[in-house]
């Protein structure tokens, strides 16, 4: 019983280590602040995604609601017109936010965990783990998320989580690769080996100083990563191979309305349009974000 | 405060500088890097520049060569060399100043050479640039000539090396070589040996010394290190937060220091054979250069402040022939008496 | 500070470092084949007593860094052996046993021999003081009388019965049982994390010794987190674990205010003192000192050693000091060992080293070093050549090509480690007493006839 609460406790230490990471947010804070693309990165993704949230109990028709108004222009009772079915074009919009938010998301997280653990394993041992976990790092690495999520679809069937599963699958070698990068070179610092001076072991010196030292880059990939998980959803929804109607997803928005493009333009613009503000602003995020976490100018030589 | 440009024992001065300051503007607030400093560099003598981090010995190189980084600025003063004031001539004029009358090593002598060429076409280019030498074979037998007399081993096959397949002392070797290869009249040398063995620190100092005598140049010393300093210079000066307390003859700074942080710094070194338990300690640090202070920057630190010394900046007198001081324990008028 | 050199100690030595031994191997090519070794360490013994400071001084290449980091097992050696406080007794035998095991050339094992092993393995096991299993102790006594008595049959004929072999075999597994109980480099895992908590170090450069992202007070407390809370004191762990980390740091010279703050915040020579509060938290009795100051100014280095000085008085510390700074080592400790591409040339204690320096490259190092003295401002001549890479290292005596009392015997036989009395280890053919084999005859170089220029160190005063 001591055991499994002594491992526990452990786990949660590693948590708590994890706070060595806190100045990364710090600085991410104080400095983003004053960074013009993180600040509007930042305010586009806080707003896509409050709206994307609240949804169910903002005062629209709900996405599915089939009324008799179809093909209305935008008007006051249907802020983005309604289409073929009579659907309001604003609520699809907005619980499309969801989709795409919710499947990027979980598949960038996914995709996260194993990259950090495979690329710092590799990275901090290094030696045969290193040659073998660099190995398939680079056999991932050629596997075009895109066709692999339609190469699922057609094998499995269309569904989110394939496209969940497809996404992680393809993106994992990135992260890894970054965080080996930077666990070779994090590990070669001198407090690393003051810790084993102390008696550390492996692991705590792996948690509690080389991943909170590498985390940086990771936020700035895995902001710009989003944005392409979402162009891929979207991508994919658009050619029927990830969300099946009814679910409103902007893919599969923008294909519904392309019949309709010249008497009801707005069935495509407007999830078109909140797609690539969507985009936008995570990849702003991203940008902004290696800017400000760059290593600034080491002191000034006087 | 002497008159500009006097020969003191009947030398001229090569370079003068007066009333420099640099300040660096941050968005956290303005830094003074040298906050007005005074200082006569004359024909073939080496001075050396003493201080620790931050003192500003190493701007005061780079401002004379005009190239402090950005966002630092010259914001007054004049720099006269041979006559010429430095601070008024174009990015091209200054340009054929750089390597040719005026030129510089720097410390690290692994990041300063090019590693993507051979040591042979980075001298070649110096060469070819400020001498107008095109020819191949005369500029290789220049190139000889030079690794020749930096007494590099073999030079014939250094030639054809890359920085990387060089030892330390031999890519100071090179460096100094670069240095020398358009007879410069002054040559500054930043902190040259500090990264290098001490048996090879004593070549390299040897040899910078024999060099500068035997092309007749100024040598213009960047060092912490006291021993060297008195090892190889003519004259000595001490920076302290951007400022000159003291300067003076070597042999008359090290045997008669007046300024209180000279003293606190001859006492912490420590000196081969001195039985000491404890050296002595200058108490406190460095104040923050972007604070203005009105008063001397030593004021925190001294045994002997008083309040003059917290509200008004100290002049620089001449105590003796030779020997200044910016200190108020030391009074323009009793040059002969010092107050202590 | 008096090192009392010339009087036999009889306590045993705190530290003790036996024919040490680190080779990188140098690989090229396509399939990593080993070309080379970089010869960091070869063949390194120390003896370090309990409370003293013994300084290790070299250039780049000699390998002195790499003992500060072997010996707390951060880099494993290849070879050799590194005790912690072992009794003398054991040490001395042991040494014996490796000295004897060494002196036998293979294949040439003679009755003599053969009988010095027996000696020296009865000495090492024979008395109480080794302290392994009994029944193995038992046995190799067992096995050093068989080869006693196979000696002693065959005395006349100077031949023996027992293979050489079988007696190599022998010395060597006596020698890895004595290794495995005493030796650090032998021991396991969880044996070396307790031992840890005795041997500190604190590192050249303060700027990346510290992680950037942990507090001061994380930085200093993360020993707890390893060994537990400091057993001098009770209490409820936390309570303990935050008086101590204030007692140290206020012991370094910092205040309580800082333990919140982040590395960033500090000066160089605060950050330093950082690193020894860390190395200081675990109240170690043995800290490798590894170039701790050559990255400070000088008013604040003098600040830091003196601030080692007091603290070793204080607690009753051990230091391994090393540094290329001659003036700073010199000022620091008891005694001093010279190093030169991975072998110790001279060792002397402080006063003795200054006014009595032996070897060559000593006599070369002293002249080398500026001092802040116009008056003794002269022309000498530095010494030639570059300072040799340790990849292959020159054979013979390892620094016959730079210098100027070569001789041709120089060239080919490595000069053994001597003492010359008073404590003063040298490892120069010239200096070899009693005899000079014949192949090197000169007179024996001293500080009056070296070509590094005239001596000018005065003999130190009274000791203070």
């Amino acid at each position: 019983m001591t055991r499994i609460r002594g491992r526990l406790s452990d786990r949660l230490l590693s948590w708590r280590m994890l706070g060595g990471a806190r100045q990364t947010f710090v600085d991410i804070f104080t400095r983003g602040r004053k960074n013009g693309m993180v600040v509007t990165g930042f305010t586009i993704i806080l707003v896509v995604t409050l709206l994307a949230v609240l949804s169910p109990w903002l005062p629209v028709a709900k996405p599915t609601a089939l009324s008799p108004d179809l093909l209305q222009a935008p008007s006051s009772s249907h802020w983005f017109g309604t289409d073929q079915l009579g659907r309001d074009v604003f609520s699809r919009v907005l619980w499309g936010a969801r989709i795409s938010l919710v499947v990027a998301t979980l598949a960038i997280v996914f995709s996260l965990l194993i990259g950090v653990v495979m690329g710092l394993t590799a990275g901090y041992f290094g030696g045969t783990v290193d040659y073998v976990i660099a190995g398939t790092i680079d056999l991932f690495w050629t596997f075009p998320a895109f066709l692999l999520a339609l190469a699922f679809a057609a094998a499995l069937g269309p569904s989110l989580t394939n496209v969940i599963i497809a996404i992680s699958i393809s993106y994992w070698a990135g992260f890894a690769r970054l965080m080996r990068g930077q666990a070779l070179s994090v590990r070669e610092r001198l407090f690393v080996e003051a810790s084993r001076a102390l008696g550390a072991n492996n692991r705590r010196i792996m948690f509690t100083h080389v991943l909170p030292n590498c985390i940086a880059p990771l936020i700035v990939w895995a902001s710009v990563g989003v944005a392409d998980a979402i162009t891929i959803e979207s991508s994919l929804s658009f050619l029927g191979a990830g969300t099946q109607p009814p679910t409103p997803s902007w893919g599969y928005m923008l294909h519904s309305g392309l019949d309709a493009l010249h008497e009801a333009p707005w069935i495509s613009t407007f999830p078109g349009v909140v797609l690539l503000i969507t985009v936008l602003g995570f990849n702003l995020l991203g940008d902004g974000l290696r800017d400000v976490l760059d290593p600034r100018m080491k002191g000034l030589r006087l | 405060m002497i008159p500009s440009n006097e020969p003191f024992s009947g030398r001229k001065a090569i370079l003068d500088i007066r009333g420099l300051r640099v300040q660096f503007f941050l968005s956290e607030g303005t830094v003074t890097a040298l906050d007005g400093i005074d200082l006569t560099i004359y024909e073939k003598e080496t001075l050396g520049i003493v201080g620790e981090t931050g003192c500003g010995k190493s701007m005061t190189a780079f401002s004379i060569l005009r190239l402090v980084p950005r966002p630092g600025r010259i914001t007054a003063g004049s720099i006269r060399f041979k006559g010429n004031e430095l601070l008024k001539l174009t990015n091209d004029q200054m340009r054929s100043v750089r390597g040719k009358m005026i030129s510089m090593i720097f410390q690290d002598p692994a990041t300063s050479l090019d590693p993507v060429f051979t040591v042979g076409s980075q001298l070649g280019e110096v060469i070819s640039l400020h001498q107008g030498i095109y020819d191949q074979a005369k500029l290789s037998a220049k190139v000889l000539q030079m690794l020749n007399l930096v007494k590099i081993s073999d030079p014939k096959n250094a030639m054809k090396q890359y920085p990387h397949e060089l030892s330390g002392g031999m890519k100071q070797r090179v460096m100094i070589a670069l240095a020398l290869s358009c007879s410069p009249a002054l040559l500054i040398a930043d902190e040259p040996t500090t990264a290098l063995d001490v048996t090879i620190q004593a070549q390299i100092l040897n040899l910078l010394k024999d060099l500068a005598r035997k092309t007749g140049s100024s040598m213009m010393l960047i060092t912490h290190n006291l021993g060297v300093v008195a090892e190889t210079c003519d004259r000595v000066c001490i920076m302290y937060a951007g400022r000159i307390v003291e300067d003076a003859e070597t042999f008359e700074l090290f045997a008669r220091p007046l300024h209180p942080y000279t003293m606190g710094l001859l006492s912490a070194f420590p000196k081969l054979g001195e039985k000491k338990d404890e050296l002595a300690v200058i108490r406190g640090t460095v104040p923050n250069l972007m604070i203005p202070f009105p008063g001397c920057a030593f004021v925190d630190r001294c045994d002997r402040a008083n309040e003059l010394c917290m509200s008004k900046k100290p002049t620089r007198v001449e105590v003796s022939p030779g020997h200044f001081v910016s200190c108020h324990l030391y009074r323009l008028g009793d040059e002969k008496q010092s107050v202590r | 500070m008096s090192a009392d050199a010339t009087q036999e100690s009889t306590e045993s030595p705190l530290v003790e470092i036996v024919k040490l031994e680190k080779l990188f191997p140098v690989k090229k090519g396509v399939f990593s084949r080993v070309v080379a070794h970089v010869h960091a360490m070869d063949g390194i013994d120390l003896s370090i007593k309990k409370g003293e400071t013994l300084g290790l001084v070299g250039e780049s290449g000699c390998g002195k860094t790499t003992v500060g980091r072997s010996l707390l097992m951060l880099i494993p050696p290849t070879g050799g052996y590194t005790f912690f406080e072992t009794p003398k007794s054991v040490v001395d035998n042991f040494k014996a046993l490796v000295r004897v095991r060494d002196s036998i050339r293979p294949g040439k094992m003679s009755a003599s021999d053969a009988l010095r092993v027996a000696d020296a393995l009865s000495a090492l096991f024979g008395s109480g003081e080794c302290d392994i299993a009994d029944d193995k102790k038992k046995h190799l006594c067992t096995d050093a009388d068989k080869i006693r008595k196979s000696a002693s049959r065959f005395a006349g004929t100077g031949e023996l019965d027992m293979h050489e072999g079988d007696i190599r075999k022998i010395i060597e597994s006596a020698i890895l049982e004595v290794a495995k109980k005493y030796c650090i480099n032998y021991k396991d895992k969880t044996r070396l994390k307790a031992l840890r908590a005795r041997m500190q170090i604190v590192f050249q450069d303060p700027y990346s010794s510290l992680d950037p992202r942990f507090t001061v007070e994380k930085i200093v407390g993360e020993g707890f987190r390893i060994h537990g809370p400091p057993k001098s004191m009770v209490g409820d762990r936390a309570t303990v674990e935050r008086e101590k980390i204030r007692q140290i740091i206020e012991q370094v010279g910092l205040s309580e205010s800082h333990l919140t703050r982040l590395p960033h915040e500090f000066s160089g020579g605060q950050k330093q003192r950082i690193a020894l509060a860390r190395a200081l938290a675990l109240e170690p009795d043995f800290i490798v000192l590894d170039e701790p100051t050559s990255a400070l100014d000088v008013s604040v280095q003098a600040q830091a050693l003196n601030l080692l000085k007091m603290l070793q008085k204080r607690f009753g510390l051990t230091y391994l000091f090393i540094s290329h700074d001659l003036s700073v080592v010199e000022h620091m400790s008891d005694r001093i060992a010279v190093m030169y591409l991975g072998k110790i040339i001279e060792l002397a204690p402080a006063d003795e080293f200054l006014s009595n320096a032996l070897h060559p490259y000593t006599q070369a190092l002293i002249a080398s070093i500026p001092m802040p003295d116009p008056k003794l401002r002269k022309t000498r001549k530095g010494i030639e050549g570059e300072v040799p890479s340790p990849i292959n290292p020159p054979k013979g005596c390892r620094f016959h090509p730079r210098c100027p009392y070569v001789q041709e015997g120089c060239k080919n036989i490595e000069p053994p480690l001597v003492d010359v009395g008073n404590g003063h280890l040298v490892a120069c053919h010239l200096q070899k007493v009693p005899e000079l084999p014949p192949e090197i005859k000169s007179p024996r170089p001293s500080p009056e006839t070296s070509p590094f220029g005239p001596r000018r160190v005065q003999s130190p005063g009274p000791d203070v």
